[in-house]
């Protein structure tokens, strides 16, 4: 048994892992480039998955067709979101926090009556168990790291490699020269946080099937997303990469060999700890204390 | 006598950057040390140096023969050492009035338990510390807007209630970060007129200056920067001919006569 | 109103919520009404914090750690309730003096998120360790307050009607500390801490000291508001003190306004009763909620309290212009 333990632990901790960084990525975009917390971001990953499963349902279509439809419905909403709302909080982080907050109390309730209170499962896709050596691993689980790793190439290469995706990063490091470069901020910030959004509704289309769907399941996907990206640190892509990876192992590892208990903690107990003593996580700036 | 301010070879690092490099000199009792240089030379990085804002990588600073370095800013500020910030000059909220008494809040808090009990001591303290508000508002000519709000003020009248506030603590060294910063003609005058007479009633001070007018109407001596380094100190008119001054601000559009 | 016209209307207010379980009997209401007073200890002690430009998202585990504190400190050290009631203060004080001496350095949203992580610590450590908080069933059968008015006399606080006098009489003592903390100097220089910091501190404030004050004091209260519900509702468990407990205390402080005490107080008021007086719309109660907080922020930002003080401002320049018209 002790054979197959280790590596079963590794890859349900890689399997975490990716998870984890899918909100993550989302999350730290929108506080590293428009310096808000969002914590209504579980909720636009909850959204997601609903709006997967009402398409599937109502509009009677495949998986891949509603997954699309539900990211770029949640991803024009977001655009609405900070062109309406959070605009008027550019400059007042905690306000802006607040809002967000406000949001995902007003999210969670409409969804809870749009979509009642018991748990709903999206109909599965990808069904079969793959068995690697002494070792079980289920295709749908599989599909979904896979899924995961494309959506996150596909983020990397856009902002690596196109012009908008060089901007956001741009207005990310530092605002003001951003400003002086010629990047129009005020069309950006919302495009920004769309595309943020975007993810996270992709992340709840993807991950979705796996889970029950009800109005309070993006919670602790958010969070793990917290969790990830002060970890990782603020506003840095590859510092969500490592973070989650390094969240979902840990947790992994401590749930198998310690208890479950001690892993919800670890997380929390890590932030204090990167808080106090790295403040900027591992790739971050810090911005922290005075 | 000992000099009131006594800096020895103090240097900061930021990442790969020598922002201040082995700075020496001293400041002594009631003279108006001027502090120049190009941007970025480190005029600011020094001044938050000697207010503990930063914490040098190496170095002294002596205050009145005593080493500061690591004492937190609220203490500093008690033993009579106070700045002022070219950015936030006062609570914009509130009052002229209102600053003054919050100015002198810190200097003559008696304790969490007595001003939580307000005694008579506390009483008689905020009493004692209207009059001084009177007085600092006459000194600088602010007495009439008294109920004014901060913020509606023009910037002159602010910057003059930014200099009414440091002077709430009886400082005995003050640092003033560029003061004269966006000033019209009248309001730079006035402004001068008003640090000359701090001056005359004993304060020491440096000035961390752009503008030349002031800085050469007011100052004993002058000190200069660049790239973090001291390369001249002395006198207004051996500043004006020195040539390591003139090359550094070449480029600058500077006029140093 | 002269200062002492107002401390006059002020006691007679306070004395006139004596006469309330008299004239109003009802248990039901006299439940919503203590929660509220509940509340308001916490929300106003929370706007202390808030006052130090700290916004925490823990205080809600102040209260737990005052409600597990009191609840054991009579079960299982045998204290009188006198006694568990300050002990349970003091030892929200007691953390608040530990954690925040690290917790406080942190500036902005940073500080948000680490008392978020704090909070939920603080709540799995009570979820988890069943020997002796009883894990996520926490503890039952907490018995009433008994206190002790005379030798041999024992008052057992039972009744809707004499709990209602116990809450009345922390939270009037709450108030009046903290009111008095807010008109003297250190109210002022707590001010100039969220005002202008640096400010503050270059006129020899020590703002540090300040702010560990406050989020002590708020630890203080918080821990006495837990204790009164721990032996109120005599029964505690970790889902009594969430990060939604401490949210629902940020929000009863946006909403009503964080400019003194009065704000909290009409942010309590106003939102503690409302889902009892909505108890037919369950889901809708909590849209009505979200969308509350989010009008507040938009159209309020002052809480209802800015509203007031703009009514009260306008009042006065009418007044004014009257009396100087030729």
């Amino acid at each position: 048994m002790g054979d197959t333990l280790l590596p079963q632990v590794i890859i349900n901790g890689v399997t975490l892992g990716t998870n984890y960084i899918l909100m993550a990525l989302g999350f730290t975009m929108i506080f590293g480039v428009l310096r808000i917390v969002n914590f209504a971001h579980g909720e636009f990953y909850m959204l997601g998955a609903f709006l997967v499963l009402t398409a599937i349902v109502k509009l009677e279509i495949g998986y891949f067709l509603a997954a699309v439809i539900a990211v770029i419905s949640i991803g024009l909403l977001g655009f609405l979101a900070e062109e309406v709302i959070f605009r008027k909080f550019r400059d007042k982080e905690l306000e802006g926090m607040i809002m967000a907050l406000g949001l995902s109390i007003l999210m969670q309730n409409l969804g809870l009556v749009a979509w009642g209170p018991y748990d709903l499962s999206i109909p599965p896709v990808f069904t079969g168990v793959l068995k690697m050596g002494s070792m079980f691993y289920p295709v749908e689980r599989l599909m979904v790291v896979l899924l995961s790793f494309l959506l996150m190439a596909g983020f990397y290469l856009f902002l690596k490699r196109t012009k908008l995706g060089l901007a956001i990063q741009a207005i990310a490091l530092d605002t003001e020269i951003a400003r002086v470069q010629g990047i129009r901020i005020n069309r950006l910030y919302p495009l920004a946080f769309a595309i943020g959004t975007g993810l996270a509704a992709a992340a709840g289309a993807v991950i979705g099937p796996l889970f029950q769907l009800n109005p309070w399941m993006g919670i602790m996907p958010q969070v793990k997303a917290f969790i990830v990206v002060i970890l990782g640190g603020i506003g840095s892509i590859p510092g969500a990469f490592l973070g989650g990876l390094i969240l979902g192992v840990a947790e992994s590892f401590v749930s198998t060999y310690a208890s479950k208990a001690i892993a919800d903690m670890l997380g929390f107990i890590l932030v204090i700890g990167s808080l106090l003593f790295r403040p900027s996580g591992l790739f971050g700036h810090s911005q922290v204390t005075r | 006598m000992t000099p009131m301010l006594q800096v020895e070879g103090l240097s900061k690092r930021f990442g790969g950057l020598m922002a201040v490099n082995q700075v020496t000199f001293s400041v002594g009792q009631g003279e108006i040390l001027g502090t120049i240089g190009p941007n970025g030379a480190g005029k600011t990085t020094l001044l938050n140096l000697i207010s503990n804002l930063y914490i040098p990588h190496a170095g002294k600073i002596l205050y009145q023969g005593k080493n500061i370095i690591g004492q937190p800013p609220y203490q500093i500020a008690k033993t009579g050492l106070v700045r002022t910030f070219q950015s936030t000059v006062s609570y914009g909220e509130s009052t002229v009035w209102e600053n003054m008494m919050r100015a002198q809040l810190g200097y003559h808090f008696l304790g969490l338990g007595p001003e939580f009990l307000m005694t008579r001591a506390v009483r008689e303290g905020k009493k004692a510390q209207g009059e001084k508000a009177e007085n600092l508002l006459r000194f600088l000519g602010l007495e009439t807007l008294r109920d004014s709000q901060a913020k509606s003020l023009p910037y002159g009248y602010q910057k003059l209630l930014g200099l009414a506030i440091a002077l709430a603590g009886d400082p005995r060294l003050l640092m003033l970060d560029e003061p004269a910063a966006g000033l019209n003609h009248d309001e730079r005058l006035h402004l001068m007129s008003a640090i000359q007479k701090i001056n005359e009633n004993g304060v020491t001070m440096i000035l961390v200056e752009h503008d030349m007018k002031v800085i050469m109407g007011l100052c004993h001596r002058i000190l200069v920067l660049n790239y973090g380094q001291l390369i001249a100190m002395g006198a207004p008119a051996e500043i004006q001919r020195n040539a390591e001054v003139i090359k550094a601000y070449l480029g600058e559009d500077l006029d140093l006569a | 109103m002269t200062p002492r016209g107002k401390n006059f209307a002020i006691l007679a207010l306070a004395a006139s919520l004596f006469f309330i379980p008299i004239l109003w009997p009802d248990e039901f209401y006299l439940n919503v009404i203590i929660s509220t007073y509940l509340h308001i200890i916490l929300a106003v002690s929370l706007n202390m914090v808030i006052k130090t430009g700290k916004l925490s998202i823990a205080h809600a585990a102040f209260m737990g750690i005052g409600g597990y504190t009191s609840a054991l400190a009579v079960l299982r050290l045998g204290f009188p309730y006198l006694l568990a009631l300050p002990v349970s203060g003091l030892m929200g004080a007691a953390i608040a003096l530990l954690v925040g001496r690290l917790l406080l350095k942190l500036q902005g949203v940073y500080f948000v998120l680490v008392t978020f992580a704090f909070g939920e610590v603080v709540r799995l450590f009570f979820v988890n360790l069943v020997n002796p908080f009883g894990g996520p069933t926490g503890i039952i059968n907490i018995p009433p307050p008994q206190i002790t008015v005379l030798p041999g006399m024992t008052i057992t606080i039972l009744s809707k009607a004499s709990y209602y006098y116990l809450v009345l009489a922390v939270m009037l003592i709450t108030l009046f500390v903290i009111r008095r903390i807010y008109q003297s100097s250190i109210g002022k220089a707590m001010d100039c801490t969220r005002e202008t910091e640096h400010l503050a501190e270059f006129t020899g404030i020590n703002t540090f000291q300040h702010k560990m004050f406050a989020f002590a004091a708020g630890g203080f209260f918080a821990g006495l508001a837990g204790s009164l519900f721990a032996h109120y509702y005599r029964y505690i468990s970790p889902e009594s003190f969430t990060f939604w407990e401490s949210v629902n205390l940020i929000v009863i402080n946006v909403v009503g306004g964080m400019g003194g005490i009065t704000g909290p107080i009409l942010g309590a008021i106003f939102l503690v009763p409302l889902p009892e007086f909505l108890r037919g719309f369950v889901e809708y109660q909590r849209v009505l909620y979200g969308l509350i907080l989010i009008l507040t922020l938009w159209f309020m930002p002052s809480g209802m309290l800015g509203v007031l003080n703009k009514i009260a401002e306008g009042r006065e320049a009418r007044k004014a212009r009257k009396e100087t018209r030729p």
